[in-house]
């Protein structure tokens, strides 16, 4: 048995087991996706308390919708995120229309180094402030423009990938993508952190 | 091309999703253009940024939350709903208990139900009793009074009952549905003439029919006293809660007159 093979018997398995109302199958999607889900829906909230009631949505939608799952149109980790993603974003376009505080604590958090300079406190402070500045600019983005650029720069969706999510045509995406990264260098180069 | 035209190609340039006649150009434009130079620099610059910024730290009890989510999940809300009376009870087993809390947690409509329910429960418990009308406990002595007296001022009266009370009591069964006066006249008639008969040809027979007759009229004698009681007991409860019914309309009578009065004053 391939790789690959392996992993879509060992996720057709775990989605079994959850269905079944197992609670350790439950608990091992908590584990894997929950850090991963928490960080998207921070990106788009930028606060914490709703981060973490969006990430509570998200799973209780999976709950709902694990059933619909097929094994064959691709692995779970892929049919979870765009789950996630579409509950985020449904929420942050219905935030979008009817406008609340928004952002106001990013200085609670612990950035994270993706690589380097863990032991270093000055590192990490420097490395904490400027994830607020970043966070900060992102938040100053106008929401089509943030959902674009968060989807593609800090997901890594493709171009098609977004249009089908934000079920948008690709030239839009395009557009949208561009204008936001031109703004926020702009907003970056205006608080200069380039 | 034009700096126009470069600003609005750079995204797919950075994505590698130019065509190779645009990428041509864009690299053309770039090489003559030092304020596009540095556009592109920024935008490259500001990416990178976003990219190192890697992941925030979620709160170290996510999981364990999301886990009571996912358990509270597994109780449906229909369950839930019959639950709620026993939780605020406090009759809940563990297991029921912790299943309900985990789905309050889970499930925002339940939740809502159950603050609601929580709210009129406690406004309920803080509302304070009403206070007696003036007098209501004079005037429900009065009333018992009086009651007691007219129950017992009217012989005619009182007779009747006895006969209704002997009627209902061990007098029933003799009642036919068809024409029970005579019906129970004709029994009692007869049953007079048996016990004559027996009466007369008795006295030490080999039969002990006496005494048995002689129990059967003692029990029907403590029978019919117990229905005089209970139909005397009836007759005074009734007058009560006549005499009552009258203080209590003529204290609303009275009350919407009050009523009516502050209306029509200025």
């Amino acid at each position: 048995m391939g790789a690959k093979a392996a992993l879509v018997s060992h996720d057709a398995q775990l989605v079994r087991r959850c269905l079944a109302g197992e609670e350790a199958a439950w608990e091992e999607i908590v584990r894997q996706y929950s850090r991963r889900i928490y960080n998207l829906a921070y990106r788009f909230t930028g606060n914490r308390a709703a981060a973490e009631d969006l990430t509570q949505e998200v799973f209780l939608r999976l709950y709902r919708a694990l059933g619909q799952y097929d094994p064959r149109e691709g692995d779970l980790a892929n049919w979870l995120m765009r789950v996630a993603r579409n509950v985020i974003i449904d929420d942050y376009r219905r935030r979008a229309r009817t406008p609340t505080e928004e952002g106001e604590d990013l200085a609670d958090h612990e950035y994270h180094l993706r690589a380097d300079e863990r032991g270093d406190p000055h590192a990490l402070v420097e490395r904490r402030e400027l994830g607020e500045l970043i966070h900060a600019a992102l938040a100053k983005l106008s929401p089509e423009l943030r959902t674009c650029v968060i989807l593609r720069d800090l997901e890594g969706l493709s171009y098609q990938e977004i249009a089908e999510l934000l079920r948008i045509p690709e030239g839009t995406v395009k557009s949208r993508i561009n204008r936001g990264r031109l703004e926020l260098a702009r907003l970056l180069r205006r608080m200069r952190v380039i | 091309m034009e700096c126009r035209e470069f600003e609005h190609l750079i995204s797919e340039y950075l994505d590698g999703a130019l065509s190779a006649e645009h990428a041509e150009a864009f690299v053309a434009h770039l090489s003559s253009c030092a304020d596009c130079r540095a556009l592109l620099d920024d935008v490259q610059a500001a990416l990178e940024l976003c990219r190192s910024v890697g992941e925030v730290e979620p709160a170290p009890d996510l999981d364990e939350r999301l886990r009571r989510v996912l358990r509270g999940a597994a109780m449906s809300c229909r369950a839930f709903g019959e639950l709620i009376s026993s939780y605020f009870d406090g009759v809940l087993t563990a297991d029921e208990y912790h299943l309900f809390e985990a789905h309050a947690r889970a499930c925002a409509r339940c939740r809502r139900d159950l603050e609601g329910i929580a709210a009129v429960t406690r406004l309920l418990n803080e509302v304070d009793p009403v206070a007696l009308p003036e007098g209501l406990n004079e005037r429900l002595l009065q009333a018992v009074r009086s009651a007691h007296r007219d129950a017992s001022r009217s012989w005619l009266r009182r007779l009747r009952r006895r006969w209704a009370a002997w009627r209902l009591g061990w007098g029933a069964p003799l009642r036919s549905p068809l024409l029970p006066r005579w019906a129970m006249a004709m029994v009692l008639c007869a049953a007079t003439f048996g016990l004559l008969v027996v009466n007369l040809s008795g006295g030490g027979g080999r039969v002990p029919v006496r005494p048995a007759i002689a129990r059967l009229f003692e029990r029907a004698a403590e029978m019919r006293v117990e229905g005089e009681r209970v139909v005397e007991h009836l007759g005074q409860w009734r007058a009560q809660v006549s005499t009552l019914l009258r203080a209590f309309r003529s204290d609303r009578e009275r009350s919407g007159e009050a009523l009516e009065k502050e209306r029509s004053s200025p």
